[in-house]
């Protein structure tokens, strides 16, 4: 699942990551700047949908991850796509390793591990919609 | 270069917002549109630049009839609104001027970089390079999207109200 679906959509919204900063601007502005807008969000949004939709088909599904890491990981390293990509990649792995170590070690039986995203997750992203100034919406 | 005969622009059929209107330009020309608020400048230009087609008359644009033309290296268009974008540098943000040259999947390399860099040295904005664009003026904003639009090195610049926001010095 991860090999045939995961991977080759990464690698297409990664190598198409140089133009994922123009749909910022507008379909108007992409045009103008000789970029198919209506085209190229097609395939980011079918390239993402089936990311997640893999990943929830390996892992099951974890909430909170989602709305909190990519933003959390904007605040770090700005807007440009090419290091959006990224980061929230790094980011989100870092934050489920630990979790989930969490999640093992806390209690003698094992805790779900949707149980502690969410604990993390609802406050932190209550305090980044506060910051919502900060430039990512 | 450019040749516009009779054209024509309504956005309601039975309601043109212009027509009759003929002009030719050369390389190398300037041609300015002047007129009250709400009179169709805006409209003219978003159909010089691509974005809206005439809806009658003859319109032609060297290098843009046949096959697949690549809009943005012929027209560079600056448009007259302004909008909150994400909070991308300005260097970015100029840089993003280099897109039609480049595949779908290539990135700006550093003849592309030497370009955005001539682009704001041109304009005098180099100092603003990694500035973020939301934290930018008006006029400074303004001067970013020309940038962009030089760094485009298209053959028609399509500019619309280019002085808002500027101060009487520029």
């Amino acid at each position: 699942m991860l090999l045939a679906l995961f991977l080759p959509c990464a690698l297409v919204l990664w190598a198409l990551r140089g133009r994922l900063n123009l749909l910022a601007l507008g379909d108007d502005e992409a045009r103008s700047l000789g970029v198919n807008a209506t085209r190229l969000r097609l395939i980011v949004i079918l390239a993402s949908t089936l990311i997640a939709a893999s990943t929830v088909a390996v892992a099951g599904i974890i909430g909170w991850v989602g709305l909190v890491i990519p933003h959390a990981a904007r605040i770090l390293v700005g807007a440009d796509f090419r290091r959006v990509l990224p980061a929230p990649a790094a980011l989100g792995a870092c934050y489920l390793m630990l979790v989930d170590d969490l999640a093992r070690t806390l209690t003698s039986a094992e805790l779900p591990i949707g149980v502690l995203t969410t604990i993390v997750g609802a406050p932190v992203f209550a305090l980044l919609l506060r910051r919502s100034r900060l430039g990512w919406a | 270069m450019l040749t516009v005969a009779d054209a024509a622009f309504a956005y309601r059929a039975g309601r043109p917002v212009f027509r009759n209107l003929s002009f030719g330009l050369e390389r190398g020309q300037v041609l300015c549109v002047l007129g009250p608020n709400g009179v169709g400048k805006s409209t003219l230009l978003r159909c010089l630049a691509g974005l809206d087609s005439f809806s009658a008359g003859t319109f032609h644009l060297e290098g843009l009839a046949g096959g697949r033309p690549n809009l943005g290296r012929i027209v560079g268009f600056v448009p007259q609104s302004e909008h909150s974008v994400f909070a991308f540098d300005a260097r970015t943000i100029v840089e993003m001027g280099r897109a039609p040259h480049l595949s779908w999947t290539a990135m700006p390399g550093p003849a592309d970089a030497a370009i955005v860099e001539q682009a704001m040295t041109r304009l005098g904005i180099t100092r603003l390079a990694s500035r973020l664009y939301p934290e930018l003026s008006g006029g400074e904003r303004q001067f970013v999207m020309i940038a962009r639009a030089l760094a485009q090195q298209s053959r028609l610049l399509v500019l619309d109200e280019p002085t808002s926001h500027l101060d009487f010095a520029n």
